[in-house]
């Protein structure tokens, strides 16, 4: 499922989305003070697919969360920078946010019916998005929702544009979740474990779906999931994220086949079926880090653990075409 | 499809459950959510039923557990037919057949400690003193892999992988014969459910009861099961042994879920399948196959209602065409395929 009809990055151009540093700081009652950005880096260039990788409690939402602007109550940014085609997404005014969201980032979401208005038609609230972002009229507006759902694979289309969405299977309803966020011809879409809680079969057909219009849009997709499995079907790069930071990132055929973070490693076992029985996994858990951390957060739980772990922050280098964040790679 | 000599600890047959529900002007709709299955799960092995939601798998279990009543057919727990027992009657039964829920935290009284809910299981093991009790809550969850300490924890306190064998262990303590596994992982981080699934394997080797594990995890499957059903809307369409079910896979259903899978291994014979569209419950209604509007290969002949045929020894398909003209559909052919298939 590699097509790569993607445009080579014009080299002096900045990508299209670029996070530095990004760290967040999250007050809430339960926890208190927590920081589940560490200074996250992630580039994700014109055209291009990308799966963020990690377990609950890595903090790939809330990396997404932040590129969107939509940070939950509690969360702030404390440093880093968020680069939306060159342009600094952190401190920007919320009505700026608000057009980027609508004109060139979009998001999928988990359930589908979340992003789904449930007491308007389906195909009448993906007409209205089309007219407020088009200024094209009613009529031309619903015919071109109707068309949106129709090449998403809906079938039935016309008619069933005219439903809500409670009346959707969970397949048709992230259909239409996909055509509203592709209905202002996003740059970047990003879909926040759009396939869990499906059946495969269901979350086959959903990820082809994804990855054939984004392609055929030229746009970049940012695939968030905790399933490391489902990358090498999706995504021409992927970034693999531990507590808060990135532990390695590159092109997927290489982090996949041969990963040098023992994190990655780990994460790629654990989907492996071993022959006698017994299946691999991590011991241990994410941490919940209250402070920034300088040292490795998963010496804990790695097998490969040295004193420098400790005692030193690894962070991203080059190592054999991709980058990785560990001092022992 | 009984084989060996052994007693089975589980012996279903023709389990039928019917679910009614009226629709808004109050008609009565009947959904079969289990069509007449049939199977033996035996002394220390687990047999697994996989299939997407909506499938029936789950409801095997809750009525092989009496959480809900059998609609018809039989269920033969170490030699006693349970369908027809009254709760009280069935009581004394209940300690060789326990579960593990998908969600551990729904599994847990949340305002008792751990300890607590584990002490009303310990009560079943009969007459013991509060020190045995303690003994042997301790032990049970140091077989888990856990310190028992944090039994003394609320479940919201504990990771859900922990809680999770808390569960196992909670349900262990009565030394059942056979341990009903609903969705055991599915809720569960990808790195942590190769605990659960080793934790498991670990307490069968040692103690030697038997799990029916139901789960849309071909991955667990594949590393725990010995025999697998594969069901859909109802009905078994593949039944085999592990190795069967996987490495020589048949009916279109089977193979779509493990091309959807994308597991690394073992690699499939024949065509990939894939299938279109999602599961309804329409689909249940017809007295032919029911992945007809699903299936790639489906033609008239499928229209007509499809038994489960033996293609080779222990190993059953519910579909004419992998028996008849495999070649058909997609399987490798061979002289005598589908040949010694109409016996039985």
């Amino acid at each position: 499922m590699t097509h790569d009809t993607r445009q080579p990055d014009r080299t002096d151009a900045p990508p299209l989305l670029e996070i530095s540093d990004l760290t967040v700081r999250f007050q809430s009652e339960e926890r208190g003070t927590t920081v589940p950005l560490q200074g996250v880096d992630l580039v994700v260039p014109h055209g291009t697919r990308m799966a963020l990788v990690g377990e609950s409690g890595s903090g790939k939402s809330l990396t997404a969360a932040a590129a969107l602007g939509m940070l939950p109550a509690g969360a702030e940014i404390v440093s880093g920078s968020i680069k939306l085609d060159g342009e600094e997404l952190v401190g920007a005014d919320e009505r700026r946010l608000q057009e980027l969201r609508g004109r060139q980032i979009a998001i999928m979401f988990q359930n589908p019916r979340g992003s789904l208005n449930p007491v308007l038609t389906v195909g009448g609230q993906i007409a209205e998005l089309i007219r407020i972002h088009e200024g094209i009229g009613r009529k031309e507006s619903h015919e071109r929702a109707i068309d949106l759902l129709d090449q998403m694979g809906l079938p039935d289309a016309r008619r069933r544009a005219g439903d809500y969405a409670h009346q959707y299977s969970g397949g048709m309803a992230q259909r239409a979740a996909l055509a509203m966020a592709l209905s202002c011809r996003p740059v970047l879409l990003i879909a926040d474990e759009p396939t869990t809680g499906l059946d495969a079969t269901l979350q086959q057909q959903v990820l082809e779906l994804v990855v054939e219009k984004v392609t055929e849009r030229q746009a970049s997709l940012l695939l968030i999931t905790h399933d490391i499995g489902i990358v090498d079907r999706t995504c021409e790069q992927v970034a693999v994220m531990y507590a808060g930071r990135v532990f390695e990132s590159g092109a997927a055929s290489e982090v996949l086949e041969k990963p040098k973070n023992p994190y990655t490693v780990g994460l790629l076992r654990a989907f492996s079926v071993l022959d006698q029985g017994r299946m691999s996994s991590i011991p241990g858990r994410v941490p919940v880090l209250d402070d920034r951390l300088d040292a490795c957060a998963f010496a804990d739980r790695c097998p490969q653990v040295g004193d420098e772990c400790r005692e030193e922050l690894p962070v991203l280098r080059r190592v054999e075409e991709r980058e990785v964040a560990c001092l022992k790679a | 499809m009984s084989e060996g000599m052994t007693t089975p600890v589980l012996e279903i047959s023709e389990l039928v459950k019917d679910y009614v529900t009226r629709d808004a002007k109050l008609n009565k709709r009947v959904s079969r959510a289990v069509d007449g299955v049939s199977f033996r799960v035996e002394p220390r092995q687990t047999y697994a039923i996989v299939g997407e939601s909506g499938s029936g798998k789950s409801t095997v279990g809750r009525v092989v557990l009496k959480l809900t009543d059998a609609t018809s057919g039989e269920v033969s727990l170490l030699g006693t037919d349970v369908v027809d027992l009254s709760e009280r009657r069935f009581r004394p039964h209940r300690s060789s057949i326990q579960m593990v829920f998908q969600d551990p935290l729904a599994a847990f009284d949340p305002r008792a400690t751990i300890r607590s809910s584990l002490r009303e299981f310990v009560d079943l093991k009969g007459d013991l003193d509060r020190e045995a009790q303690e003994a042997a809550i301790d032990e049970a969850i140091r077989d888990v892999g856990l310190d028992p300490g944090l039994a003394d924890r609320k479940p919201a306190e504990v990771s859900g992988g922990q809680l999770q064998r808390l569960s196992i262990a909670r349900a262990l303590l009565v030394s059942p014969q056979v341990v009903f596994l609903d969705e055991p992982t599915s809720s569960l981080d990808v790195s942590i459910r190769g605990q659960i699934v080793n934790v498991l394997l670990d307490r069968q080797e040692r103690d030697g009861f038997a799990y029916l594990l139901v789960t849309h995890d071909l991955r667990v499957v594949y590393a725990m099961a010995n025999r697998v059903a594969v069901m859909y809307l109802g009905q078994f369409v593949e039944v085999g042994s592990r190795d069967q079910v996987y490495a020589a896979a048949k009916h279109p259903y089977t193979r779509g879920l493990l091309d959807a899978a994308a597991l690394d291994e073992p690699a499939l014979p024949g065509e990939r399948v894939r299938l279109r569209g999602e599961l309804t419950e329409e689909a249940a209604l017809v007295a032919g196959c029911r992945l007809t509007t699903r299936c790639p290969y489906a033609e008239d002949r499928c229209d007509e209602p499809q038994e489960l045929r033996e293609v080779e020894s222990g190993h059953f398909v519910r579909c004419w065409k992998a028996v008849e003209q495999p070649v058909s559909i997609g399987l490798p052919g061979g002289v005598g395929d589908g040949a010694a298939a109409a016996e039985e």
